[in-house]
């Protein structure tokens, strides 16, 4: 559901904007973060009108720890492989929707996430003189470890596998003496293997099955703004828009109802990073949600996390 | 701000012009505006408390400090909201500039050299004062006629007794590396005269080698090379030497400072027991009492200082004072640890707050937390002062100097007021900014401006005659920013004053041997900003000058990395390139890297690093 995807998408830390490891160098960033939802936005009915919010089982709680390598393959090339961990749970599990979606539905979920791989080429350097650095990158999900929980409110992703191409464009410069200043801003596609092709909802006809879940579009940014090299922080946003059924469309037996889910949200919030001489970065950052559609309307995300490089050569 | 020449500095000078600048303190010529004598004024570059007190403690040491071979202070002046000394001109080189040129000194004329900085550093110990940062760039050499007299100064860390005020923190370490003795770098409050016995070993050592005694495995000195790396004995770096030479600088040297000897006087007899006359110099008295920093009353020791030797006079004041006995106010402490501390945690440069979290982090995901990798710098080195920037970025063109017939009576210390600068073979000065003529000048007047006069005091003594123009083109990055902390003492090398100094050809006591690489050791981690963004470079060097390493930039939360390849001279240019992608030429000293780099089409883009 949203709530897994927002997981996923959290407060990026290795691997952010479209520059790339030098090659053979490595980072390992372990993270974790926590996320509180207590109300569901949703269209309750074809009028738009209709769009109402919901409290949801008293509250849903996230936690989860993440550690996602990157690996420069080549001068421009840069892997990045991640494997997050998750923990969802509703406060309570005798309250709507949970009584609406059934039983289980807000069961408590502990699950390996979404596990992700990425290759970015850097296509344009800014540090070669141009205006800005520009990259392609293709994206890998695979969601095979959350399929089982995927019709729970509380789970931690919809079971699919995920492909997509994405583009990151960004730019860096000098900020007073000694600071430095990077912003950049990425958009992914990701089509999504649906787990049907056949979905109905209950007030559609056998003439209008539809994927589920449909492909997504992602839109992040951040800048950062750094007095010195040993600090930086500055705004981030995150949003996500997919195209699907709205929630009074919604099969409530179907296991893929929370997938078929038409949504959008935008969440903004802020990074802080601090960096030591030998690259070690410890990042912190927050993202709360501010505009939402069949989504969580309240959610914050907070996150932590170590970025260590290794494998740096050495001369 | 630099000041203006012509601007009126405490109403009573006027400046001629700037002569150095370091990241601390700038040394202008200034004129007194009545009397017409030429000074060198030391100005600090801001009002900072600690640096202020710093720089007067040096004053008022080397001003109470009145001996033949230590460098005078004779007045504080202030300046608006800064501070400053005001000293003699010196005619002259550091020692670093004369093994800058020769490498290595003649075992003769190390010696001649070495006895009058042992005069100094006896005569500082004699009044509780402990230099704590012997080394070449701290020794000037005054040229008299065809000699040349040692002038100890920088007093900038020095230690007086315990009952000043001790502005050295407990558990600091100051010093040079490679100079400074392990316990200094361990503990630089917890030092005793032995430290500076250990620095004037290195000092020696280097004279005759050209080389340091305790060295990395890379070639490199750091500040934590006298404890952990082996130690090169000095019969080993060089056979031809005597063997008493060698268990005399062994001697000085050892690790620990128990092993040294316990005072000046003691290894000047070792040193020097070939030549009595240069023993009496040093064992003589130096007319200097303690200094009034009401320090504690002084013990006598019971080896007392000899009699000069017939006809050998130090100075003419020593006669006619109390012959006070030598100061052993820094005794050696009854006890002594056996073996060096571990090494004090490299400062770091950023807030460890980020270790709870990391900690926190880590609990909860117990993830893969792995470190590969070395740190190519595992503590800082210790920040160069000015005199030792002054060599490391200019090669001066030096002439030898022989020393005096050991049958010649030393010259009697005269007062020389003449012209002052820093000149460069490079045209990579320290200074900055126009010279009178308004081009960018090494500090030596060009053609038509009006010298310095000597203001000679015996009678013998020739008026200097006015010295040439030169201005020295720099083909390189503007100007080499010495790193803060640095302090700056501008020397002329007479032989840049042509007409003035006669020199005598060297005599020949060795044959010359093939110069050792004497150019700056760009080894190590230097970071700043390469095309405004931050970047970081990680060197090493072989003894060949060739360069190997890697540009690291900071992009976002991305570090991205080239590999570069190339050469370093032993003037600092360096070359280096990344395959096709990357260029990088540049000066480096041992404390900045200025230059540019090309990359694809980002052409000319400056980069700036420091140690």
């Amino acid at each position: 559901m949203m709530l897994a995807w927002m997981c996923v998408i959290g407060v990026a830390e290795a691997g952010g904007g479209p520059w790339v490891l030098g090659p053979g160098d490595q980072t390992i960033y372990v993270g974790m973060d926590v996320q509180r939802l207590t109300q569901l936005g949703i269209q309750a009915g074809p009028d738009p009108a209709d769009y109402t919010t919901i409290d949801v089982g008293e509250g849903l709680s996230s936690f989860g720890v993440k550690a996602i390598a990157n690996y420069g393959l080549l001068s421009r090339v840069e892997l990045e492989l991640e494997v997050p961990w998750y923990r969802v749970s509703a406060n309570r599990v005798d309250v709507e929707p949970c009584l609406a979606l059934g039983e289980g539905s807000c069961k408590t979920t502990q699950s390996i996430g979404l596990l992700r791989g990425q290759a970015k080429w850097l296509v344009l350097d800014e540090l070669q003189g141009m205006p800005l650095s520009v990259s392609l990158g293709g994206t890998m999900r695979y969601g095979g470890f959350t399929a089982p929980a995927r019709s729970r409110i509380t789970n931690v992703g919809e079971g699919t596998t995920d492909l997509g191409p994405s583009i990151h464009l960004g730019r860096t410069g000098g900020l007073g003496k000694g600071g430095y200043w990077s912003a950049y801003t990425e958009l992914y596609w990701l089509y999504r293997f649906p787990s049907t092709d056949s979905y109905q909802g209950s007030d559609l006809g056998p003439d209008a099955p539809v994927s589920a879940p449909m492909p997504e579009w992602v839109l992040n940014g951040e800048a950062l703004f750094s007095p010195d090299a040993s600090v930086a922080f500055g705004p981030s946003f995150s949003g996500l828009y997919r195209n699907g059924l709205d929630w009074y469309e919604l099969n409530l037996e179907d296991p893929d109802r929370l997938a078929a889910l038409g949504v959008y949200n935008m969440r903004v919030g802020g990074k802080l990073v601090i960096r030591n001489e030998r690259g070690v970065a410890f990042s912190t950052g927050f993202l709360r949600t501010v505009v939402s559609y069949n989504n969580p309307s309240d959610a914050w995300l907070v996150s932590a996390g170590l970025s260590v490089p290794t494998g740096l050569g050495r001369p | 701000m630099l000041l203006e020449v012509g601007e009126r500095v405490a109403g009573r000078f006027v400046v001629d012009h700037l002569v150095a600048e370091g990241g601390l303190s700038e040394v202008y010529q200034v004129r007194h505006i009545e009397l017409g004598s030429v000074h060198a004024l030391k100005l600090l570059r801001a009002d900072h408390p600690g640096i202020t007190k710093r720089l007067l403690m040096e004053g008022r040491i080397q001003a109470q400090l009145t001996h033949p071979n230590i460098a005078p202070v004779t007045d504080v002046v202030r300046h608006k909201d800064r501070v400053g000394l005001l000293m003699p001109l010196i005619l002259g080189k550091s020692m670093a500039e004369l093994l800058e040129r020769r490498v290595q000194i003649p075992v003769a004329e190390s010696l001649e050299l070495m006895a009058g900085v042992l005069c100094g550093v006896s005569a500082a110990h004699g009044a509780g004062v402990l230099h704590r940062d012997i080394k070449p760039g701290n020794v000037l050499l005054l040229v008299e006629g065809e000699a040349m007299r040692p002038l100890v100064t920088d007093f900038g860390i020095a230690k007086v007794a315990e009952s000043m005020g001790n502005a050295t923190r407990v558990g600091s370490a100051m010093g040079t590396p490679g100079y400074s003795a392990p316990e200094q770098v361990l503990d630089a409050a917890d030092v005793d005269v032995r430290a500076d016995i250990f620095s004037l070993g290195v000092v020696l050592y280097r004279m005759l080698t050209g080389r340091m005694p305790y060295v990395s495995p890379d070639g490199s000195v750091r500040i934590g090379s006298v404890v952990s790396e082996p130690y090169t004995p000095l019969g080993v770096a060089d056979a031809t030497l005597p063997d008493a030479l060698c268990e005399t600088v062994d001697k000085a040297l050892a690790r620990s400072a128990q092993d040294r000897f316990a005072d000046v006087h003691e290894m000047a007899k070792a040193l020097l027991k070939e030549r009595p006359k240069l023993l009496a110099r040093v064992l003589a008295p130096s007319g200097i009492g303690p200094i009034s920093f009401e320090l504690p009353t002084l013990d006598p020791v019971p080896d007392g200082p000899e009699s000069g030797a017939p006809g050998v006079t130090l100075m003419p004041e020593a006669a006619e004072q109390p012959a006070p006995t030598p100061n052993l106010a820094f005794a050696p402490a009854p006890t002594e640890p056996e073996s060096p501390a571990p090494l004090p945690a490299a400062e770091e440069k950023s807030p460890l707050i980020w270790l709870g979290a990391a900690a926190a982090v880590l609990l909860l995901g117990g993830g893969l937390w792995w470190w590969q990798g070395e740190d190519p710098v595992t503590e800082p080195l210790a920040e160069n002062t000015p005199e030792e920037q002054l060599v490391i970025d200019q090669a001066a063109a030096l002439k030898p100097i022989s020393p005096p017939s050991p049958e010649e009576p030393p010259a009697e210390p005269v007062e020389e007021e003449v012209l002052l600068g820093a000149p460069s073979e490079l045209g990579e000065p320290v200074v900055v900014g126009p010279g009178p003529s308004g081009v960018e000048s090494s500090g030596i007047k060009p053609a038509g401006e009006k010298p310095v006069e000597a203001v000679p005091e015996g009678p013998d003594q020739e008026v200097p005659e006015e010295p040439s123009a030169e201005t020295v083109a720099s083909d390189g990055p503007d100007v080499v920013e010495p790193e803060e902390g640095e302090d700056v003492v501008a020397v002329v090398d007479p032989a840049e004053a042509p007409g003035s100094i006669t020199e005598a050809p060297p005599v020949p006591e060795e044959p010359e041997q093939p110069p050792s690489w004497s150019g700056p050791d760009v080894s190590g981690a230097w970071s700043g900003t390469a095309g405004g963004r931050p970047a970081t470079m990680l060197l090493k060097m072989t003894p060949e000058g060739q360069v190997s390493g890697e540009l690291v930039f900071i992009l976002g939360a991305t570090r991205r990395s080239f590999p570069v390849r190339g050469s370093v001279d032993q003037q600092g240019r360096m070359k280096l390139s990344s395959g096709s992608d990357l260029s990088l030429s540049a000066q480096a000293s041992e404390a900045s890297i200025n230059g540019s780099y090309e990359q694809g089409r980002s052409k000319d883009q400056s980069i700036r690093l420091g140690r």
